[in-house]
């Protein structure tokens, strides 16, 4: 055990990915009940993290909204590498023309920073959670279309290939065989780093109402509308917040040593 | 039709919850000059013609402009300010007023007969498109010029509020030379008469004017007469509730608008800042009812929901204790406002349990919703993305209220235009708003059947209420040129429309103004509680 933060972030990465499969393993509370008379009352017996400005409690809300900010995160990130994928392969892979067009066009995409193109398709498709995690996915094609095209071109020169090649292999087997998983390993490994950008763009877009719908629970809406009331209930953003802030940093310090350890460096 | 209705407004008893002192020191140590920069809300007019908007902030962005024709003054009475007096006739249809002289626009256009009327013309004119100033002038015929400073006035129908409407800042007088020449250019650079002179206007940033220094002509109610004390006048646009509050608390403003309630005990706690605070009248706060079609076509759903919401818990929690709960149709700053209503509409479950079995909503399916006849007992509620935080919290806790009774009120956010579509066909069984203005004919505007938009009208009968009963009282407190009468009349429809539930009455709406202490007798326009810087001065 060189480095227990590595260990302590996946453990924080398992609870929360349990939370989101069964938010009810960890809270008896109703997210969505409201109780009028007890609104913005500090942590304390009955509500853990307190309530919000309907009564709700917090912590159950955050509890329930790891299911929806994690599927931010995860889910857009699994959009832009399959694209992404997709098409990196076929530039690396097509004649000059192919190449040319997908590249130019994912260059267009990368003069925009992501958030502002995740905006552009929200105006166009509607805000909501699928149309938000649609926006941040398509954002994110360009950067990862060109990673596994850099990929593919090294290891279409590769030794290995070529030999396939003069095995007699069939060019979709050497494609999804050899090249494709050579290919994506270590992009993989790079896109849980990503996952975390996502989550904190999927909460970006939930904290200028374009993400989540009220009155579902996630943890950017949930930080939005603390802001109003941060003078007087301090523990409404604050614990929504750290949650972002914890789930961010575990995914990158765990995405971090995988990236390392598969480049035979130690963590 | 989730618009935040907030039109014009007058206050009858201008309920002034003076923290500190507005009105300090008075008279002869009021000093002249300095910058007063006030903090607004969002709420900014897309046009800043006075007969061309509708936005609540358009009388604060446009008074010190344009001044009215008549003021109200804080006792209900209409006072001259732009007229000197005038004349009603025995059957209300010919209203004649005598206008002040020496008046001049700042352009150098004079005040005369010919203005008035060719201001009366500009609001009703189609080109206009005048969203409120139309509609509160409607009754308005003709004008006849008697001499040059003499407007006799015709009416096609008699129309008691008419005096008080004008008293509004919706109703403030351009200079008849822009509107003949260069009627393009007043929603953007509007010229009045008033103590202040347009600068600039930056757009989803600030207003800007600057002292009128000829100004001699004061309403009745100011305290001083002669030009302004400011030198210069900047409303600064900041959107965001605490933004707003922090740049006061900072001090890059010297006062802010729309105080948000969760920090109104911080204001009133802090020894620097002022507070100052008025009941919007009109219609308060609420959630409109369709009455046109199933659930809430039967009043005994409507009547049920009500007794299911506990307002008072409501309204308590989300305005910090700031907000009094609505006890009718009406708010209480409103003349023509019934009291002796108070404590009819009152909080009881089972009485809303009740309600629905007898409405035939008797068995209730798994998910606890009641079902009549296969159907579900659902209510439809469309929202704007941008609703209000505060409305957003009502609409939730309201939501869980019904969820116990049985009813289940669906909140969606549609797209904007088919938000819009639905609100003019009717498609909707909740929709939220306000109606701030100065007369019980706000009533009418609300609740008669004349009011229910069709695809030749549109209309503000939201409630799409067709009561026989209603109508009539209404039209005739309306045509009703006798006081008292009138008072009476529109006592009956409110006890009426307690009983028909055309909507759940949630706050009477008030407009919380702070500001440091330096900021020396800052005060509402009556006619419309906003804040109004004729006297103002600033004590540095």
């Amino acid at each position: 055990m060189k480095r227990p933060g590595v260990y302590l972030a996946a453990a924080v990465l398992v609870l929360l990915v349990l939370a989101a499969v069964a938010p009810h393993l960890f809270t008896a509370q109703d997210p969505l009940a409201v109780d009028s008379a007890r609104t913005l009352k500090p942590p304390g017996a009955g509500h853990l993290l307190g309530t919000d400005e309907n009564g709700r409690d917090v912590f159950s809300r955050i509890v329930y909204g790891t299911r929806t900010s994690l599927l931010l995160g995860f889910g857009a990130i699994a959009i832009a590498l399959t694209f992404g994928g997709l098409l990196g392969l076929a530039a690396g892979l097509g004649n000059r023309l192919v190449e040319n067009v997908i590249m130019r066009i994912s260059d267009i995409g990368l003069a925009f920073p992501e958030l502002l193109l995740a905006l552009v398709v929200i105006t166009v498709a509607g805000g909501g959670t699928s149309n938000a995690l649609l926006a941040i996915g398509v954002a994110g094609i360009p950067g990862y279309a060109r990673l596994v095209r850099a990929q593919t071109l090294t290891i279409r020169g590769s030794s290995y290939v070529e030999a396939a090649h003069a095995l007699g292999l069939s060019a979709p087997r050497v494609v999804f065989r050899h090249v494709l998983p050579n290919a994506v390993k270590p992009v993989l490994i790079l896109a849980t780093i990503g996952v975390g950008s996502a989550l904190v763009a999927g909460s970006a877009l939930s904290f200028l109402g374009l993400g989540t719908p009220p009155p579902e629970p996630e943890w950017g809406s949930m930080l939005s509308t603390a802001r109003n009331f941060i003078s007087r209930a301090w523990w409404y953003g604050v614990f929504p917040g750290a949650a972002i802030t914890l789930t961010v940093i575990s995914v990158t310090v765990v995405g971090r040593a995988l990236r390392l350890r598969s480049e035979g460096k130690s963590w | 039709m989730t618009k935040i209705r907030t039109a014009a407004a007058f206050a009858l008893a201008l309920l002034l919850t003076a923290c500190g002192t507005a009105t300090g020191a008075q008279g002869g140590d009021s000093k002249t000059g300095g910058t007063l920069v006030l903090g607004e809300n969002g709420q900014e007019p897309t046009c800043l013609d006075p007969h061309g908007n509708a936005s609540s902030d358009g009388p604060v962005t446009t008074v010190p402009v344009a001044d009215s024709l008549v003021w109200f003054d804080a006792s209900g009475k209409v006072q001259p300010w732009l007229a000197d007096s005038w004349t009603v006739s025995q059957d209300g249809l010919t209203y004649t007023f005598k206008l002040h002289q020496g008046v001049k626009f700042h352009d150098g256009a004079v005040w005369d007969a010919e203005a008035l009327k060719v201001n009366f013309e500009h609001m009703k004119d189609p080109a206009t498109k005048s969203p409120l100033a139309a509609a509160y002038i409607a009754p308005y015929k003709d004008a006849k010029v008697v001499d040059d400073h003499t407007l006799e006035v015709h009416l096609s129908s008699a129309y008691s509020p008419f005096l008080d409407i004008l008293a509004q800042g919706y109703l403030g007088m351009i200079s008849p030379k822009q509107i003949k020449e260069a009627p393009q250019t007043i929603c953007e650079h509007p010229i009045g008469s008033g103590p202040f002179v347009f600068d600039k206007w930056t757009k989803g940033q600030s207003i800007t004017y600057h002292r009128n220094p000829d100004y001699n002509w004061g309403p009745k109610g100011a305290k001083h007469t002669g030009p302004a004390y400011l030198d210069k006048l900047e409303i600064r646009f900041l959107t965001e509730d605490a933004t707003r509050y922090n740049a006061l608390a900072a001090g890059e403003v010297n006062a802010i608008d729309f105080t948000p309630p969760q920090n109104v005990e911080d204001v009133k706690a802090n020894p620097d800042l002022g507070f100052l605070s008025a009941i919007r009248p009109g219609h308060p706060m609420s959630f409109w009812l369709n009455t046109s079609r199933a659930p809430f076509d039967d009043v005994k759903v409507r009547q049920a929901l009500l007794a299911a919401v506990d307002r008072t818990s409501i309204i308590g929690g989300i305005s910090f204790g700031q907000y009094e709960v609505a006890q009718g149709f009406v708010t209480p700053s409103t003349p023509g406002y019934a009291s002796g209503l108070e404590g009819r509409i009152t909080y009881d479950p089972a009485k809303a349990n009740r309600l629905l079995d007898e409405a035939g909503w008797t068995t209730k399916g798994a998910d606890g919703i009641r079902v009549k006849n296969g159907k579900r007992l659902t209510a439809f509620f469309p929202i704007a993305a941008n609703f209000p935080a505060q409305r957003m919290q009502i609409a939730v806790q309201t939501q869980a209220a019904a969820k116990k009774i049985g009813l289940d009120i669906q909140i969606q956010t549609p797209p904007e235009q088919e938000l819009s579509d639905r609100s003019l066909k009717g498609d909707y069984d909740l929709t939220s708003g306000l109606w701030a203005t100065n007369t019980a004919d706000v009533l009418w505007i609300q609740y008669s059947s004349d009011n229910i938009t069709t695809d030749q009208r549109r209309g503000q009968n939201v409630a799409r209420l067709k009561d026989a009963k209603v109508d009539d009282l209404l039209q005739q407190a309306r045509e009703s040129t006798d006081k008292a009468a009138r008072a009476e009349l529109y006592n009956q429809a409110q006890a009426r429309l307690i009983e028909l539930v055309p909507a759940i009455p949630f706050y009477n709406d008030p407009r919380p103004v702070s500001y440091q202490k330096k900021v020396r007798d800052l005060s509402f326009t009556p006619a419309y509680p906003s804040p109004y810087f004729y006297d103002t001065w600033l004590d540095e």
